[in-house]
């Protein structure tokens, strides 16, 4: 499949920032990058009160940008521009619906339904294939699609109050297309996937099932869809026994097996860059969209393209994943956080970005995530990255080894990292005296050669990167170690408590002493 | 030596964690009293001559911001700093100001060791050669007593240590005491007492020191400063005729080291009401005669009656530790007059003494270089009510995650331990509501093996969430960090007892060699 992502957002970087954090990540990087300055807050700061917010129990949803003279707040990819009546708005689909159709912007036909009378005149009013969803569901939740009779509206209707009682319910005529989720930022839209459900495609061997697990493989190679697996649920199953297959049929080569109705993103769908292909036409809808709403400077739309209707928009999406659009399954990879941060600051267009630069995430976050901190900065992002040195240590490197190349990297201010990579360490530095370090580490590790020199990702500071797995081995590692020094050091003690405390008597000591010795 | 039991602050007991035992006593208490004053609290970093991000603090009201460094607030001028800092320009001042200094004389760079012997003769002994700007006591040798010994003491400050810059002065018989003095007034005063031990007629000197060890660790800034069986210590049981098996007589203390350094295992003792009025008003003139200097530490040589004394030092960043946790007399609350002195509005405000803040996930976050700055989250507004709940629940697992987010969107303060997703074991505290809420959530989520009970304590102002079978990466990340620490510690321990070893062994082998 072809796709080409951003050069500047590489996969090690990005992956500190998996699920919901990421596009929060994407943006603080962007701005922070061009110099502006980044805190992270906490769920006990008062900063946000007015802003709606929600799962902000764990930080790095919570951020501000700033230039010196102004200050953007953002949760994950909305900004403060965004008004909370918009937010509020854009979360219930019959809201959205009416501003919409005030402006002019074309919607699925439908209507809100109470009971059983209203639901038979609605239907008989409009044309089927109907949808019923929950006006305020999310994530591809709280929607049944396909529904033809009477009588199946009821049931679906019923099963629908008794899983979100109290919720208001839609129906909807089926718009018959492909959907799109196009994110317009001012008055252009920056990016555009369609967004298929999820599917496999056969290859005459292999069952539903393993093409399933396939799939997966390479949806975790994606930063955006690591955390969207397909997984095996009923409906799934269901949706196969309608094609007559099940998860060990092996589908012929070449053949597209739609795996789920939805084409949610975190339901398997997956994300395809159209932005070169959709017609103006459905940009402008996109555009006219946001302009509907009080204050809705950027955002998310999903369109649903008519043949009879041309673009039909589905629903907005004030706090939009950006990143299925800046990591696509195939396509161009849209640079979405620069178009949030042109808007932002637009006078740091044209700004040089320092490319090469990033933070780390989990350091940024560590004081926030006890709520011992309400508020943290992450360090200023260097204005120059200077060119280093990448080793390769093919020997092992020991906890207290990687800790003391820690300590003089530290001490000889160099930029860099090391982390652990097929065959060995690798060691980059950066800085006057990467040269020092280099030549530590190569005798710590016993052998290894020196690779390239050249630009790298760094963090501002010396980083030794390390999964949770890794530090608790560590950990292990370190307690032993402290452990057998300990009894040795009591060891030596003792012999030497001894010879001392007996120093007064001549004869006797000094005689053990020499057979110790000897 | 008198061993009644010493006072403390009460708001103290029990809220000073680890995290700021190891030499950060002075910053996390000073910061602490701001905190818990309402004042805004951001710790910042800087890179120290090792290249490690250390720490910095700075308070807050909204419109006058202070920083600090350990003890040292931004009304301390640089000017100042420079004139403390190095010790030739604070005799100057001093003498200037008329307060009592050792009679001495400064040499520079240029001076020969020739000319610096050939002023020592001509002042006689005793003496006290100290280079000019080295910090804690390297490099001063006191009560020198002949040529030859001074002769030895020029060429290993000068040439050995390379510090070129020195003092001669006389040496003054006395005790060494150590006053703060804050806007013209004496906050208290401490002196350092060599490490000891006092005898029962029955416990050895090892066990003594043993247990003396165990009682510093109850001292926020001992914790880390334990009598250690080091070449001092040998020599100075050696030079008295004692081992470590020597049995001390009921109520007998002896002094097991000779240098009395808080470091070598020296008692600190608060000595506030000893000192007349005579040495009082020379501590609070020494804080005087450098200008731009509102509070520091005036070291002091008192002479035996303790009437009279001479300076011998200025610090402008003292440490408090020994103010606050004498090991006998009573604390003297040192932070709660500097956060006076700097923010007097707050003089009345109510303080927030049922909470602390923990530094360890501030200071990790900090030294990974993960942020520069951190503003610690503000104290409750009012005194949190403390539960313990346990438990044991079949379906831990399934429900924990619903668990942590509630407790955490309250939000409650205190630590949550999951022990192999079957039990239960938690600290919480926070408003009187936000604890019903808990609980009834608590019961509903866990309905049966759970028990509520109300608690005491100050209590740190994080929730700290332990799951042993799925730790979070701070608290792997924070464990790895303090046993770093704890390794590099041994490590050194360890090294020194090998060195001493081998050189107790070799010095063994050539006397017994040439007998």
């Amino acid at each position: 499949m072809n796709r080409s992502w951003p050069p500047h957002l590489p996969e090690d970087i990005v992956r500190q920032a998996e699920g919901p954090l990421l596009c929060g990540y994407l943006i603080a990087l962007e701005g922070w990058r061009r110099g502006l300055d980044l805190h992270f807050h906490s769920n006990k700061s008062s900063l946000f009160e007015d802003i709606p917010v929600w799962y902000t129990h764990r930080p790095g949803r919570l951020f501000t940008l700033s230039d010196g003279d102004h200050s953007v707040r953002f949760f994950r990819s909305r900004g403060e521009g965004t008004a909370p009546e918009t937010v509020k708005s854009g979360a219930d689909k019959a809201v959205s619906k009416t501003f919409l159709d005030e402006a002019g912007v074309p919607v699925p036909r439908g209507a809100l339904i109470h009971g059983k009378e209203e639901l038979e005149k609605e239907a008989a009013r409009l044309s089927g294939p109907f949808v019923l969803k929950v006006s305020k569901g999310s994530f591809g939740k709280g929607v049944i699609t396909n529904l033809q009779t009477t009588p199946d509206l009821w049931k679906a209707f019923e099963e629908l109050k008794q899983e979100h009682p109290g919720e208001e319910i839609l129906l909807e005529e089926h718009v018959e297309g492909p959907e799109y989720r196009l994110y317009v930022v001012g008055k252009n839209t920056v990016g555009a996937v369609r967004r298929d459900p999820a599917s496999v495609t056969g290859d005459g061997k292999s069952t539903v099932r393993a093409l399933i697990e396939q799939k997966n493989r390479q949806r975790k190679k994606n930063p955006r869809l690591a955390t969207a697996l397909i997984t095996v649920d009923r409906a799934l199953e269901t949706e196969l026994q309608h094609q007559g297959l099940t998860l060990d049929s092996s589908p012929p080569e070449g053949k597209l097996v739609p795996l789920r109705k939805q084409s949610n993103v975190s339901l398997g769908g997956d994300p395809v860059d159209v932005l070169d292909d959709i017609p103006e036409q459905m940009k402008a809808t996109a555009v006219r969209t946001l302009k509907a709403f009080p204050d809705f400077p950027h955002g998310g739309v999903d369109i649903i393209h008519s043949p009879d209707r041309g673009p039909v928009v589905l629903e907005v999406n004030p706090t939009a994943q950006i990143a299925l659009m800046v990591f696509p399954m195939s396509g161009t990879g849209r640079d979405i956080p620069k178009a949030i941060i042109d808007y932002y600051f637009p006078e740091t267009i044209g700004k040089k970005r320092a490319s090469h630069a990033y933070f780390s995430l989990a350091g940024s976050l560590m004081a926030l995530e006890t709520g011992a901190a309400m508020r943290s900065r992450v360090p200023d992002c260097p204005a120059e990255t200077p060119h280093g040195i990448h080793w390769i240590l093919e020997g092992d490197l020991t906890v207290t080894e990687r800790e003391d190349i820690r300590t003089k990297a530290m001490e000889l201010h160099l930029m860099g990292w090391l982390k652990q990579k097929a065959p060995g360490w690798h060691l980059y530095a950066a800085g006057e005296k990467a040269g020092e370090l280099g030549g530590m580490a190569l005798k710590a590790a016993g052998s290894g050669a020196q690779l390239s020199t050249g630009p790298a990702f760094v963090t501002p500071s010396f980083t030794v990167f390390e999964s949770r797995e890794e530090i608790r081995r560590d950990s292990r590692e370190l307690r032993t170690l402290i452990e057998k020094t300990a009894k040795k050091r009591r060891r030596t003690e003792k012999v030497l408590t001894a010879l001392k405390s007996s120093a007064g008597l001549p004869g006797r000591l000094p005689l053990q002493l020499m057979k110790r010795r000897s | 030596m008198e061993q009644t039991k010493p006072v403390w602050l009460p708001h103290l007991e029990g809220a000073v964690p680890l995290s700021a035992k190891d030499k950060k006593i002075s910053l996390y208490t000073i910061a602490l009293e701001g905190w818990r004053r309402g004042l805004e609290l951001t710790f910042w970093s800087i890179r120290g001559d090792d290249g490690e991000f250390q720490l910095r603090f700075q308070l807050s009201d909204g419109r006058t911001t202070h920083q600090f460094q350990g003890s040292r607030g931004d009304k301390i001028t640089d000017e100042a700093d420079a004139v403390c800092d190095d010790k030739s320009l604070t005799n100057e001042a001093l003498k200037k100001h008329g307060v009592p200094v050792p009679h001495g004389k400064t040499f520079s760079e240029a001076a020969g060791d020739e000319e610096i012997t050939a002023y020592a003769l001509e002042k006689g002994f005793p003496l006290v050669l100290k280079p000019t700007n080295a910090s804690g006591g390297k490099g001063v040798i006191v009560n020198i007593r002949d040529e030859e010994t001074f002769r030895r003491a020029v060429a290993y400050v000068r040439q050995e240590l390379n510090l070129k810059h020195v003092i001669v002065e006389q040496f003054v018989e006395g005790e060494e005491c150590r006053v703060m003095v804050l806007d013209g007034k004496v906050l208290g005063a401490v002196q350092r007492r060599p490490a000891s031990v006092t005898g029962d007629g029955k416990k050895t000197v090892a066990r003594l020191i043993e247990q003396k060890n165990e009682d510093r660790r109850q001292v926020p800034h001992l914790f880390h400063r334990p009598i250690k069986l080091d070449r001092q210590f040998y020599n100075t049981m050696h030079a008295s005729n004692w081992t470590l098996r020597t049995v001390p007589k009921a109520g007998e203390t002896i002094v097991v080291k000779r240098v009395s350094n808080i470091s070598a295992g020296g008692d600190p003792v608060d000595v506030t009401d000893l000192l007349s009025e005579g040495i009082k008003k020379t501590a609070v003139r020494a804080a005087e005669a450098v200008p731009g200097l509102p509070h520091c530490g005036v070291d002091l040589m008192v002479d035996p009656d303790w009437k009279e004394a001479v300076v011998i030092e200025v610090n402008t960043k003292p440490g408090l530790g020994s103010h606050l946790f004498p090991i006998t007399g009573r604390s003297r609350d040192v932070p709660r007059a500097l956060i006076d002195f700097y923010f007097p509005e707050t003089k009345k405000t109510p303080r927030a003494d049922d909470v602390f803040f923990d530094l360890r996930t501030i200071e990790a976050a900090v030294k990974a270089a993960g942020a520069s700055e951190i503003t610690v989250a503000p104290a409750p507004d009012e005194k949190p009510e403390v539960r313990l709940t346990e438990g044991t629940v079949p379906d831990l697992k399934q429900k924990k995650h619903r668990l942590e987010r509630f407790i955490k969107e309250l939000p409650l303060i205190g630590t949550v331990h999951i022990i192999k997703n079957k039990s239960i074991s938690a600290k919480l505290a926070g408003k009187p509501g936000d604890l019903e809420r808990a609980a009834s959530f608590l019961k509903e989520l866990f309905p049966e093996n759970l028990t509520l009970s109300a608690a005491d304590g100050p209590t740190a102002n994080e929730l700290t969430w332990k799951d042993d079978t799925n730790p979070s990466y701070v608290e792997t990340y924070v464990e790895r960090r303090r046993l770093v620490e704890e390794w590099k510690t041994e490590e050194k321990a360890a090294a020194r007892t090998a060195r001493e070893a081998s050189g107790f062994r070799s010095r063994l082998k050539k006397r017994f060699g040439r007998e």
